[in-house]
């Protein structure tokens, strides 16, 4: 009977330290502050006063029906009774950056002075952060299953803004929890549409009580973009530059499906993607053989993975050498701003500034449309 | 009697392999019509694309196929007769590892050593020298330990264990190194028959042929040391030259084949068991060449599946070997515990 209970205790307590690491909230009913029009993943609220609470849904690959709630802690108000999210107090003072894409959101905001430490400081091409980090002021807390929880708390950090891949990240947000360090899902890696990606910018500005200055600014992106998706849809003719995209490793080919970013781009910037049939967001690997018969009458080329030359292209894919973009050389890598550890600003401030990220695809699919020649993110294989 | 039943048996292992050459050249991702394939190998005209995929893409993938999975079982069950074990292997000894450790350092040394990746002479040399190399240290000491420890088990947790310190420290390499050199590198040890160019396989097809041809004159004294060192010593035989000898050819064929397809499992530990099992045969007159003909079959049986024709998709070739070779290691281990 004792050995009995004691193992429904056990089994009992297994169910509980497996459940979701995702708190659950209680629901907080105001107005809505903010309502996107083309990302998916978040909604700021009023939580009556001054304080609101932004809502992240779905913040990783795969989740149904989750939904994390932040309360943004205004003229010293507190959440109501019950409320066991995280809670912190804008504007943000110290922040650390699980993504890179953060910093770019943060910067267009002009607060990057308050990202106290990042992951991965190689892979950041911002300015600020790179001074910072050589100078100490800005620290690098390690990535993945290596984060240096110690350091992270040492820096008492108002707020972690974290990404969970594929489940929520719950050996990171544990260790936060134990830590008493505040935690929040950035689900922007999540959104498929450039504007989606781009006005996450309104939910960080809120963090530091910019919205509506995050909101104009986001306005500027939006109808920058607009104009030239716009302006690529009138001009173009039915004749669109066949892409193709990334690069074999060994014989495996990864190809995102239509619904990916990069696909969505080359969509609006009139290019028309070569392996198009698989009606997702997530890449399939491929074999090159299949990738050859897309390949065959590709016009341009973008993200041949880590090279830098045109001879590097042909002497890594020698079976790929006579497709119309290697013999014309209308190759481009996303690296014109990156760093010597292989970390991209198309992936840092790319994700805010998707109209500068459409012009650089619209001179390379229709060279001459727009006046600016020049690129901002890619660089053409030479 | 026994002989023409060995006979037959080699003869439907021929034909086996043959088929599958064919069905490895006709079948892919990319659905061809058989008859413009026939038509290309017959010399006809054909469209340029079905030229391209055919002689570009897969028969240098079913020559690397063939190549591999003949050089991979030839040196298991020189491995298998050398250390007297019957779980030995080059995957098992840590001697594939221990080319991954040279090609890690060669991959991700590479940019340091500011050679451009796009000197391809330079890079496949390095590859091949680097797995070779890493292949000679691992395989060194573990001939040096076999000598003082007559302990089969004990080789055995030793292969292992250098072979998870290499891993160790290609992890630690692959952690500080940057994405790029990164990237390259665990696609690498994935595993891949198809990625090599037919430039690479101007390295791959000379060494690895060495490496079989050292191993067929390695049948008599292979068969001398099944009866004890000691034995083959008061035979006449120069058991350091046999050492040495079976110490490059598991070099060259080990080393390269790592080095260009990545390290491939099971093969080279379930082959020679299966040959065994096929001939009920001790004698590598007959296992040599039939370990090297069925390890071919088997590693173009893996590919086809890998390629999931008709699909775009493919999967990696290690998990194919592995799924196919673990059975037959599991069967070993289980009924014949006393070969040796």
């Amino acid at each position: 009977m004792k050995i009995r209970n004691l193992i429904y205790i056990s089994i009992f307590i297994f169910f509980i330290s497996c459940g979701s690491g995702v708190r659950k909230t209680t629901s907080v009913e105001g107005d809505t502050l903010y309502m996107p029009r083309y990302a998916s993943g978040f909604a700021i609220r009023s939580a009556g006063g001054a304080s609101s609470v932004l809502t992240v849904t779905n913040p990783w690959q795969g989740a149904d029906g989750v939904s994390v709630d932040l309360f943004i802690a205004r003229n010293g108000e507190n959440p109501p009774a019950g409320w066991n999210g995280a809670t912190v107090a804008a504007p943000l003072r110290k922040v650390v950056c699980m993504s890179s894409s953060y910093v770019g959101f943060i910067d267009e905001l002009g607060e990057i002075g308050t990202v106290r430490a990042v992951s991965g400081a190689g892979f950041i091409t911002n300015d600020h952060i790179r001074e910072g980090y050589a100078s100490g002021a800005v620290k690098d807390v390690g990535y993945d299953t290596n984060v240096n929880f110690e350091l992270v708390a040492s820096l008492q950090p108002d707020l972690v803004l974290i990404y969970g891949v594929a489940g929520d990240n719950q050996s990171m947000t544990r260790r936060f929890d134990e830590l008493g360090i505040q935690w929040f899902y950035v689900g922007e890696y999540l959104e498929q549409s450039p504007l989606g990606k781009a006005e996450w910018l309104v939910a960080i500005g809120e963090l530091y009580d910019k919205r509506e200055e995050a909101e104009v600014r986001f306005g500027q992106i939006e109808s920058a973009y607009n104009d030239l998706k716009d302006l690529v849809a009138e001009e173009v003719s039915a004749v669109k530059p066949k892409v193709m995209l990334n690069a074999p490793w060994r014989d495996t080919w990864f190809v995102p499906g239509d619904r990916n970013y990069m696909v969505r781009l080359i969509d609006d910037a009139g290019g028309d993607y070569a392996c198009k049939g698989d009606d997702s967001e997530i890449s399939r690997p491929i074999s090159t053989e299949a990738a050859f018969i897309y390949a065959l009458d590709a016009d341009v080329w973008l993200n041949p993975g880590q090279v830098n030359t045109l001879a590097e292209v042909k002497s890594l894919n020698p079976r790929f050498s006579r497709i119309p973009a290697v013999v014309t050389g209308r190759i481009y890598n996303a690296t014109l701003r990156s760093t010597p550890d292989g970390g991209s600003d198309f992936w840092e401030s790319g994700a805010v500034r998707a109209d500068i990220v459409l012009k650089d695809m619209v001179e390379i699919m229709h060279p001459g449309l727009v006046p600016d020649p020049e690129l901002f993110y890619f660089r053409r294989m030479e | 009697m026994i002989q023409s039943r060995n006979k037959v048996i080699f003869i439907i292992i021929a034909v086996v392999l043959v088929v599958l050459a064919v069905a490895d050249i006709f079948l892919g991702s990319v659905s061809l019509a058989p008859r413009e394939v026939l038509g290309l190998l017959t010399g006809a005209e054909t469209d340029p694309t079905v030229r391209t995929i055919v002689l570009k893409f897969r028969l240098p993938k079913t020559i690397v196929a063939i190549v591999a999975g003949g050089a991979l079982s030839a040196c298991g069950l020189q491995m298998q007769t050398l250390f007297r074990n019957p779980l030995a292997g080059p995957f098992v000894l840590g001697i594939s590892s221990g080319a991954s450790l040279g090609v890690a350092l060669f991959l991700l040394g590479l940019p340091v050593l500011g050679a451009a990746a796009g000197a391809d002479i330079i890079r496949n040399v390095g590859i091949v020298g680097s797995a070779w190399i890493g292949a000679a240290l691992v395989l060194l000491i573990i001939m040096a330990v076999s000598a003082k420890l007559k302990d089969i088990m004990a080789i055995l947790i030793l292969g292992m264990m250098f072979g998870s310190a290499a891993t160790a420290i290609v992890e630690i390499l692959q952690y500080l190194s940057p994405e790029g050199a990164l990237k390259s590198f665990v696609v690498w040890t994935m595993g891949s028959l198809g990625g090599v160019s037919s430039r690479e396989l101007a390295f791959m097809l000379p060494a690895c042929i060495a490496g079989l041809v050292m191993s067929v004159f390695l049948i008599k004294p292979l068969n001398t040391l099944l009866l004890g060192e000691n034995y083959s010593r008061t035979m006449g035989m120069n058991i350091k030259l046999i050492r040495g000898v079976i110490f490059l050819s598991t070099i060259l064929l080990a080393g390269t084949v790592t080095a260009f397809c990545g390290p491939i499992g099971f093969i080279g530990i379930a082959v020679p068991h299966v040959a065994r099992m096929l001939f009920s045969e001790a004698d590598h007159r007959i296992l040599m060449p039939a370990s090297i003909m069925l390890g071919s079959a088997v590693l173009l049986f893996c590919d086809i599946v890998s390629q999931l024709p008709g699909y775009d998709m493919i999967l990696p070739i290690n998990t194919i070997t592995a799924l196919m070779g673990i059975p037959v290691v599991v069967i070993v281990i289980v009924r014949n515990r006393k070969i040796f």
